[in-house]
Formats: C-alpha cells, sequence, structure tokens
C-alpha cells in the first residue's frame, strides 16, 4: 500500500485551497464529491480529511473565493455545493503559478544532487 | 478587504445560520460515508458506525469551520499588530515622540471632558430622571407646604436646602467639615433613592419641628467614617455650627432657642452613586427639614413666611411636560402669593402678584446653578483640548508622512512584490491607531494626574465647590473614541500618500524628484498646524488680560491690607441692640490689637455674596420705570469710609452718635448722587425706603463709587446707613480690619480676642479682601490658567512640528544646498533662504489662524473684561509669539543648512 498525506499537516499552507478552487473549475461541488475527486485524482495518495476540508471551505467563502448554494444531488439529497468565483479563479491562477515556481525550485534543488 | 470585512460582519450578524450550514453539511457527508460502506457490503449499523469513525469529531469540526471566519481576521490583524510593533521598536525616537504627544493631548481632553459631562451631561442617578422639575425660585417653607400639597403637576413635591459651614461629630470624635442637607419627608421617595443600607427619611420623620432626630448619610462617609460596617445604623452623630446662607430677604431674628444641638441618629446610607440633586455638593447628611430649627439655633426660617430658603423639585405626572408644568403652575402660584399677602395689600403689591411667574426648568441633571455658571467656560476649554488634539494629530501625521517616505523603498518593494494597497493602508492604519490606542491609555494616566491639579486649581479658588470626579464607563468609551478617531485623522492621510502607486517609481529612483509633492503636503499640514496654534495663543492672550484687568480694575480701596472677618451674633444669642452693642465692644477690642490700622464693620461685607435692595422714594425726584426707584444698599459701621478706605467727596463719615434716636443719616455714592441729584448739592436731601412705615433718611455724605461685591459689574446706585440705626434686621458682621502691615499674622489675634469676648461666638470666616476679590473671578482665573498651559502646549507641539519638517527639508535639498554654496552663495545667504521659508509657513498659518480666532471670538465674548474679542494687539502679540517660536525651532536646521560642505553634498549624489 502506498504511504497517504493528510492535507493538512503536511502541505504547504494555502495549498488545499488551491486544490479545491482547481477541483471547482469543473463545475459546482459539494464537500463530498471534492473529497472523493481529489483522492481519485491523486490515486488516493491524498486524503482530504474532512476536518481540514470544511474550514477550508469556509476561507474559500471568507474571501469570496467561492460561494455556496443548498441543492439536490442526483440522488435527491441536499447537499451544499460550492462554485467557484472570478475572485477565486484569479486567486487560482496567482497561486498555481507560484506553486509552479516553487516545484520547479524544489526539483531543481533535489536534483542538483 | 473590503469583502472580507463585509462577509465577517455579516458572519457577526448571522453566525448561527452559517454554523447549522456547516453542521447539516457535515451530516450529509456522513450520510455519504455510510452509503458508501453499504456499497462495500457492510450492514447497515456498521456502516453508519464506520462512518461515523471516519468522520471524527464533528463539534471540533465545526468550530474550526468557525473559526475559519474569526481566526484569519484575527490572524491578520495580529500580523498588522506584530508589524507595527516591530516598526515601533525600528523608530523608538518617533514613537516616543509620538506616544508623549498624544498621551498630552488625549489626557488634556478627558479631563476637561469628564469636568464637562460630572457638570452638564451627567443626569442624576435616580429613577427616571427626566421627570424630575425644579422650581425656578427659593420658597418660604409655607409656600412650599402650598405648592406641594395643592398643585396637580407633580406626583410628589420634595422641599431641600443645604447647610454650610457644619461640621460633624461622632461620639466625641471629630469627622471634620460636612456638608449637611434639610430634606422634606418625601425626598427620597420622591428622586426614587433607595438607602443601600437601613432605610430612608419619612414623612413621619419630617412632621414636626424636632420630631426626627435622625440622619441618612452619604456612601462615602460611611466609607471614610465608618469603615462602611453596617453597625453604623442606630450610631449617633452631631451636626455642628450649620448655616443656611443667602436666598433670604432680612428678616428679624427668632426668640432663642437653645443652642444646643441634638444627637442624630443614623437611620440608613445612601447609594455610592448619589450625592444629592446640586452639581458642585456632595451631600454628606441628609436631615428632616423640620430639624431645621434645632440645628440652626436663633433661625427658625420654618416658620417665617419672609425667608425664602426651600429649593424645590416635583416629579412630573406621566405625560407632563416641564412646559405645561410651569404653565399649570403660575395661576397656582399667584392664588398661594395673594392668600399670602392678605385681602388688607395695596393695589399695586396685587398687580404684581398676577404678574408674577412661577418659573420651572428641568432637574434631571440636577439644579442648574452650576451649570449656568461654569457651562461657557467649560465648553471653551473643551474647544481648547479639541484644538491642542488636532494639533498633536497634525504634528503626528506630518511625522508619518516624513517616516513614510523614509520607507518608501520597503512599501514599493511590498507593492510591486503583489500587495494589495488596500493591504498596505490597512498595515499603516493599524499601526497609527495602535499608536493611537496606546496613547489614549498612556492619556488616561495624565487625566488622572491632571483631574488631580484641575480639582486643586478649583478648589483651592471655590473651596464650596466639590465634584464627584470618578472615571467610569463613560470616560473609557469618551477616551476609546478619541483616540480611534486621533488614529484614523492623523494616521490616514500618510497612509494612503504613503501607498500611492507612484512611489513604485522610486526603487529606480534616487532620493531627489518625486518627494517635492510630499514636502508640499507637509508644508501645509505645519501651516495648519500654525494657524490652530495661533487659535489658541490668541484666546489665551485673550483671557489672560480679561483676568489682568479684572486684577487691575480699580475697587476704589486698598484690598492688600484689608481683613474681613464675618461672624454670625445670631447664631451666638445676641438680638437686636445686643447686637450692636456686643459689635462695638468688638470693634474696639480689635482697635487695640497690635498692626491694627483701623478696624469699621458692616453688615453684609466686601465681596461676600451677600448683597441688599430695596425700593426708594426719593424727595423731589419722579421715577420714570420702575428701575429707577431701585438702589442697593449696606448698613456700615462708625468710620466705615476711612476704614475701608474709600474717599469721600462730600459731607462727613458715620459715627457712633449716629444711632438710635439721633436724626436718621445715609451716605450716598456718587453714582446715585448723579442719577437723584444731578448739578446739585445732594447733602441735605432726603429719601426713604418704600416700606410702609420707614422713616426718611437724611443725607450726610456722598462716597466715591466703589466696587464691593461684583468688579465686572458698573457702578450702581448705592447708599449706606449707620450699622446703629438699621432700616432692616441685623443678622450678620463683617468687620473690616486694617493691617498696618502683613495682614495674615493678625488672624490669630483676631480670633483670640473675639474667642476672649464669647466663646459662643462663631467666626464665619477671615479673609483679606484680596482673597475674596480673587474668588469673585474663579472661572476667569481657571479659564486663564489652562489655557495659558494648553496655548505653551500648542506652541510646543508647533515648535516640534515646524522643526520636524525644516529639518526634513533641510536633509532633502542637501545636494541643491550644496550646488548653491558651490556656485558662490554664502553661509548666511542659505541660513536666510532656510529662515524665510519660515517666515512664509508663519504667514500662510497667520492667515489661516487670525480668520479662525476671529470667526471664535464671538463665543467669547461675553467672558472679556476691558478688551474686546477682536483685540488687534493680541492678535498681533500672538503672530509675533508665534513666528519667534518658529525662528527658534527653524534655527538648528538653517544652521545645518549653512554648514552643508559643498565637496561632501555632492559627492553624495
Amino acid at each position: 500500500m502506498r504511504n497517504k498525506t493528510s492535507i493538512a499537516s503536511e502541505l504547504l499552507p494555502g495549498t488545499l485551497e488551491m486544490l479545491i478552487l482547481k477541483t471547482l473549475t469543473r463545475g459546482p461541488a459539494h464537500g463530498y464529491a471534492i473529497a472523493r475527486h481529489l483522492e481519485q485524482t491523486s490515486s488516493d495518495v491524498l486524503q482530504v480529511g474532512e476536518s481540514s476540508l470544511y474550514p477550508a471551505l469556509q476561507r474559500l467563502l471568507v474571501n469570496d473565493w467561492a460561494t455556496a448554494e443548498w441543492g439536490e444531488t442526483d440522488t435527491g439529497r441536499r447537499a451544499r455545493f460550492y462554485r467557484i468565483t472570478a475572485a477565486g479563479r484569479k486567486r487560482l491562477a496567482a497561486e498555481s503559478a507560484g506553486f509552479d515556481r516553487m516545484i520547479g525550485a524544489i526539483a531543481a534543488i533535489m536534483h542538483a544532487g | 478587504m473590503f469583502a472580507r470585512l463585509r462577509n465577517k460582519l455579516r458572519y457577526l450578524v448571522r453566525g448561527e445560520r452559517i454554523d447549522s450550514d456547516v453542521a447539516k453539511e457535515l451530516e450529509f457527508h456522513r450520510e455519504m460515508l455510510a452509503e458508501d460502506e453499504r456499497r462495500r457490503g457492510h450492514s447497515a449499523a456498521a456502516a453508519a458506525l464506520n462512518a461515523r469513525r471516519r468522520m471524527g469529531n464533528t463539534t471540533l469540526m465545526t468550530e474550526s469551520a468557525r473559526e475559519a471566519w474569526i481566526v484569519s481576521w484575527l490572524d491578520a490583524l495580529g500580523r498588522d499588530v506584530r508589524y507595527a510593533l516591530r516598526s515601533f521598536r525600528r523608530y523608538p525616537g518617533f514613537t516616543a515622540v509620538a506616544l508623549v504627544t498624544l498621551a498630552l493631548g488625549i489626557g488634556a481632553n478627558t479631563a476637561i471632558f469628564q469636568l464637562v459631562d460630572t457638570v452638564m451631561l451627567r443626569t442624576l442617578p435616580v429613577e427616571q430622571p427626566y421627570e424630575l422639575t425644579a422650581l425656578r425660585r427659593t420658597l418660604s417653607y409655607w409656600q412650599y407646604q402650598q405648592i406641594r400639597d395643592r398643585n396637580q403637576v407633580f406626583t410628589g413635591t420634595a422641599g431641600m436646602r443645604t447647610m454650610t459651614a457644619a461640621t460633624l461629630e461622632s461620639d466625641g470624635r471629630s469627622l471634620g467639615p460636612a456638608t449637611t442637607e434639610l430634606v422634606s419627608g418625601n425626598y427620597f421617595g420622591v428622586l426614587g433613592v433607595t438607602p443601600v443600607i437601613g432605610r430612608a427619611i419619612t414623612v413621619e420623620d419630617d412632621k414636626a419641628v424636632g420630631s426626627g432626630p435622625v440622619a441618612v448619610i452619604s456612601y462615602g462617609l460611611w466609607q471614610r467614617a465608618f469603615g462602611g460596617s453596617p453597625t453604623v445604623l442606630g450610631r449617633t452623630i452631631r451636626v455642628n455650627d450649620g448655616a443656611i446662607s443667602g436666598g433670604t430677604s432680612g428678616f428679624e431674628p427668632e426668640p432663642t432657642l437653645p443652642p444646643v444641638q441634638p444627637l442624630l441618629t443614623i437611620i440608613g446610607v445612601a447609594p455610592q452613586a448619589f450625592f444629592g440633586a446640586s452639581v458642585g455638593t456632595i451631600v454628606d447628611v441628609w436631615v428632616p427639614m423640620t430639624m431645621q430649627p434645632i440645628l440652626t439655633p436663633g433661625r427658625a426660617w420654618i416658620t417665617r413666611r419672609s425667608a425664602y430658603w426651600v429649593n424645590v423639585i416635583g416629579r412630573l405626572r406621566p405625560g407632563m411636560s416641564v412646559a405645561q408644568a410651569g404653565t399649570q403652575l403660575t395661576p397656582l402660584w399667584r392664588q398661594i402669593r395673594l392668600e399670602e399677602i392678605g385681602p388688607a395689600s395695596s393695589e399695586e403689591d396685587r398687580r404684581n402678584v398676577l404678574k408674577s411667574q412661577l418659573e420651572v426648568e428641568s432637574a434631571a441633571k440636577g439644579f442648574a446653578g452650576l451649570r449656568r455658571e461654569f457651562s461657557q467656560p467649560l465648553l471653551i476649554l473643551m474647544t481648547v483640548v479639541t484644538l491642542v488634539l488636532l494639533i498633536a494629530c497634525l504634528n503626528l501625521s506630518n511625522l508619518l508622512l516624513a517616516r513614510a517616505t523614509a520607507r518608501r523603498q520597503e512599501i514599493s518593494m511590498r507593492l510591486s512584490l503583489g500587495a494589495s494597497r488596500a493591504r498596505l493602508v490597512r498595515q499603516l492604519l493599524t499601526e497609527s491607531l495602535l499608536l493611537a490606542g496606546l496613547g489614549g491609555l498612556l492619556g488616561l494616566g495624565v487625566a488622572v494626574l491632571g483631574e488631580r491639579v484641575l480639582v486643586r486649581m478649583v478648589s483651592a479658588d471655590a473651596q464650596n465647590l466639590r465634584l464627584p470626579l470618578t472615571p467610569d464607563s463613560r470616560i473609557l468609551f469618551f477616551t476609546t473614541a478619541v483616540s480611534l478617531a486621533s488614529g484614523v485623522v492623523f494616521g490616514l492621510l500618510p497612509a494612503l500618500r504613503g501607498t500611492r502607486r507612484d512611489l513604485q517609481h522610486t526603487l529606480k529612483e534616487s532620493s531627489r524628484g518625486s518627494t517635492a509633492a510630499r514636502g508640499r503636503t507637509s508644508q501645509a499640514l505645519v501651516a495648519l498646524q500654525i494657524g490652530v496654534s495661533l487659535v489658541l495663543i490668541v484666546a489665551c492672550g485673550l483671557f489672560v488680560q480679561t483676568l489682568i484687568n479684572l486684577k487691575r480694575e480699580p475697587v476704589g480701596y486698598d484690598r492688600q491690607h484689608l481683613l474681613v472677618v464675618r461672624m454670625d451674633p445670631v447664631g451666638a444669642g445676641y438680638r437686636k441692640d445686643a447686637i450692636s452693642r456686643a459689635v462695638l465692644d468688638l470693634q474696639r477690642g480689635f482697635a487695640a490689637l497690635p498692626n491694627v490700622a483701623s478696624v469699621t464693620f458692616s453688615e453684609n461685607g466686601l465681596f461676600s455674596g451677600t448683597e441688599s435692595g430695596t425700593s426708594l422714594e426719593v424727595e423731589g425726584f419722579k421715577p420714570a420705570t420702575e428701575d429707577d426707584s431701585n438702589a442697593r444698599f449696606d448698613q456700615a459701621g462708625p468710620g466705615y469710609f476711612s476704614g475701608v478706605g474709600i474717599p469721600l467727596v462730600l459731607g462727613r463719615d458715620f459715627t457712633d452718635r449716629d444711632a438710635i434716636g439721633a436724626l436718621r443719616v445715609t451716605i450716598i455714592n456718587e453714582t446715585m448722587a448723579r442719577f437723584y441729584f444731578p448739578n446739585q448739592n445732594p447733602i441735605g436731601k432726603r429719601f426713604r425706603s418704600n416700606v410702609p412705615g420707614a422713616p426718611w433718611l437724611d443725607i450726610v455724605g456722598v462716597a466715591r463709587d466703589a466696587q464691593d461685591h461684583d468688579l465686572r459689574e458698573k457702578p450702581v446706585r448705592r447708599f449706606y446707613v449707620s450699622y446703629l440705626q438699621p432700616i432692616d434686621g441685623i443678622t450678620t458682621v463683617n468687620f473690616e480690619i486694617r493691617a498696618a502691615g502683613d495682614p495674615a499674622p493678625l488672624v490669630a489675634a483676631v480670633r483670640e480676642q473675639t474667642r476672649q469676648f464669647d466663646p459662643k461666638l462663631q467666626i464665619l470666616s477671615v479673609r483679606t479682601a484680596q482673597d475674596l476679590i480673587d474668588r469673585d473671578i474663579v472661572t476667569e482665573r481657571l479659564v486663564a490658567k489652562l489655557s495659558t498651559v494648553f496655548g505653551v502646549l500648542a506652541l510646543l507641539l508647533a515648535a516640534i512640528g515646524l522643526y520636524g519638517v525644516m529639518s526634513y527639508a533641510v536633509a532633502r535639498r542637501t545636494s541643491e544646498i550644496g550646488v548653491r554654496m558651490a556656485l558662490g552663495a554664502t553661509r548666511g545667504a542659505v541660513a536666510s533662504m532656510i529662515l524665510r521659508e519660515i517666515v512664509l509657513l508663519v504667514a500662510m498659518g497667520s492667515v489661516v489662524g487670525a480668520a479662525g480666532a476671529l470667526g471664535l471670538g464671538r463665543f467669547v465674548d461675553s467672558l472679556m473684561f476691558g478688551l474686546a474679542p477682536r483685540d488687534p494687539r493680541t492678535l498681533g502679540g500672538a503672530i509675533l509669539v508665534l513666528l519667534a517660536v518658529a525662528l527658534l525651532a527653524g534655527y538648528l536646521p538653517a544652521r545645518r543648512a549653512a554648514r552643508i560642505d559643498p565637496i561632501t553634498a555632492l559627492r553624495s549624489e
């Protein structure tokens, strides 16, 4: 079994928000769906605990990067759907640029032997 | 920034809604997990259990979701605060100057506001204060009873009167001077004040003279004298030497009551915040009104129809307004007065009664006497300290602006790294607000100290003035509001200017260039500061000159060496002729004391606050108006005019032969002589009081006008009759003793002489005439002193501001000056260039300040004496003072500029 990474403790601060925003660019989603998507897309490397997911979602709301609305799922349950805002997209762009630079830098150091 | 703030605020308003959203979301999440488990083949129960296990602690999750709303805000705030504190450490000089400036400015505001609050704003700590209504005149006890029992506007009508000069004693132990208030039995009920322990004075206590030898004491006295012990109830106190001053028309003394002060049993303790119903008085002991004849022996005011001494407060019936109460009380008042003067009264008297009004006013804040006297000076002082704070803020604004320029590299860096301008403005504002907050905290300390000085200043001048000054939540609120406001006032402009986009260019630029705009802004700030300072200095000049004019105002006699000794012969049991005999004996005794040049006496004395007046019938004079018949008078002893030092223009002084049985004589002042006998010799002319049966008085002398009661008043018609031929019942005596040298050592001898003459004879006060006159101008002295203090503070702040700006200007222009000097400018030319700029700043500021000073002048007009508020000399003088201070402040920067070495300056380019 591969090592799993708990996002809250081991990723850089702000990364979870970035990942959620990225997820939301595919369309509105509720918390459970976002968690599943992150796990599946990362081939279960990233385990998103509910204890970090929901505070992160609240932070997106606080900063106006996302909005939330109650709606119905395919199976007819009531769930809260998050939708990315223009400000959220801008934020995502800035974050991912920074992230790319950071990854590049880390990779450069790691491969410098 | 604003979106976040808005969202946060939304959370504060709708927090529960957001919490429940999160809770419902988590519930949904758990159901989805459970479904997932079931799909993997678990039983429903096991699936639910697993789902719950996978979810963990949902309460904790709800909480941390909530924290996202609050904590991130606090986080940002915390970061800003930490950043601000770091920058305080980096600029310790600036921080110290800022904090001291703010502490002084905010402290002064807090201290004066506390006075304003206590005197003008605070309502009485009673039930429904706005229902309380005071009568604007004092009544006789009988009139009070009539109003109380017959009016239709009050649910309750309470009477009260404060006694002065009383001392307290309990179980043989002296408790020092105390203010005692005589109150009607319904006083505590009408005001709605419930004692903290024991009971209040009741109608039963107040039923008949002497029926209630009881007392309610103040919380302060309880703590001070009885250690706050509940065993105080049932203990006894004695009120000694009480007197009621002023507010009465003349009347004959009562038949003697033995001057034995009864023991009063303490029945209750008033609440801590309750000091009685008059601002400026802190009552220590409340006693039933019917104890009056016993507490002030010899004066049964309570049965005297002609003694007007009861202050009245009523509680309005529901739905009744103060104005309606006045309208409805006046007919009742006229009815009572008509009954009082009786059917035998003259037509004129009845007409006068039917014209009289019973005016009322709100007593929500207590009796208005002190408020009327001090409101205007207090508002002026409040304006003065506000201007001082404004100067302090302008100063800080300028310093911050200079610092923002010093920090522009750092700020440009952060802007270019993507920090939003709003973020930076917020950060800089956090810094200012934090500075203001710390300054405010220090200011509270300054206020507490300042308050002590203020109270000492006020009470040194007016000993009967006592204010309950205790810092409370209102004061804290005021200080907080003022601190925040000043933080924004001085922080906003530098924050906005310091973060302008164009500053980003400065990364590439040297120190020259784009700073000219800042220079102009800061010069404008300094000019404004000079302008506001000018207003304060003009105000200070006006108040100080008014005081000097008042002090120099000739009173018509030498006030330095004149001792005025006030005694209470009635209280010691003397009546009518016995008073005259005793007073003459005392006069002889005092005259024999060493270092006494002369001794005389009079009823009202000098600047005593007691005045007599009457309406006259003057032989051969036809009054055009009612006022033409009025004159003031005093009853004066033998040698009064030579003794006090008022020159006689015509005729002779009183002698001891001007007594009962001899021709009734009078001496008038010049104003009275000119008015009634223009171009005639008044000697030998006659007049008499309008009272039926009053004797004719023959004029035997004309005296120079003298100020004996009010420095601000123009001389009024005044006449004097012999103390030994009184036209009005004599109740007090004031000895005017002229000392051959310093009057101070005489005081003990006078006291001893009096004690030897009669130990019961009480000396009410011993003061020099100078001292009495100074008390008359206590408000003017206070305003002059404080405005001087604040004027100097304003000057100091303006000097600091100017110094800062000029130093900065010199530093900024180092290379320019270097070039000028390289091109041959002399040191003198460079220095004078800098000083010219200062003169220009002062000139600009003076234009603003002069306009402000002239505009504000009319608010102080009524406080001026001997000069107009638009006095050009004062304005000119103030400008000169400012200019001198400005040049002094600019001297160091100018000298620095003159010493710039052109080589170094150009090399540093």
